[in-house]
């Protein structure tokens, strides 16, 4: 008999990510909200950031089946944005303002950027596999 | 003349700035080792 999960109780912990209303851009890892939001060397590690629409089907964030099983959430793409303080950027954080939350970090390539530059950050995904 | 001076200090600020694609990592998540580190933390 084969082992299930169903997509609901996937997509609750999927949903808590998706509901992130900003992605910053961050040097170090950040440990808190504080960390992910504030501006690196005062007080945070955040060098960029870009306000989401939370939830999915909002157009920033969409839950869907996996390829081999389990469930998917996507992060749309965004260009052009603004680099507002120097460093060195190796983490890519999803946070909510509503209740001050870190709702999950990625790393990045790292790459050190300047004041006034600007980044693309492609689509990525988090993935939950199937059941095993 | 002291507004050229801005004016043309900003243009080269602009000028000299960069832009970049960041290569974001796709990420996994082991519902095995979060349930675990759960349980450990609750112990």
């Amino acid at each position: 008999m084969s082992k299930l999960c169903p997509n609901a109780a996937y997509d609750a912990l999927l949903d808590y990510i998706a509901n992130s209303d900003l992605i910053t851009v961050c040097q170090d890892t950040p440990v808190s909200y504080a960390d992910a939001t504030g501006l690196n060397d005062a007080g945070g590690d955040r060098v960029a950031g870009v306000a989401v629409t939370p939830g999915d089907g909002g157009g920033d964030f969409t839950i869907a089946d996996a390829v081999g099983g389990g469930r998917k959430l996507t992060i749309a793409l965004h260009n052009a944005v603004p680099v507002v303080k120097d460093g060195t950027v190796t983490h890519v954080c999803l946070t909510l303002l509503a209740d001050t939350t870190l709702r999950y970090i990625t790393t990045c390539d790292s790459r050190a950027v300047l004041n006034g530059d600007t980044l693309d950050l492609p689509a990525w995904t988090i993935t939950i596999g199937a059941a095993t | 003349m002291a507004k050229d001076k801005d004016k043309k200090k900003k243009k080269k600020d602009k000028d000299s700035s960069k832009h970049y694609t960041l290569n974001i990592h796709n990420s996994t998540i082991d519902v095995k080792t979060m349930l675990s580190s759960m349980e450990k933390k609750s112990e």
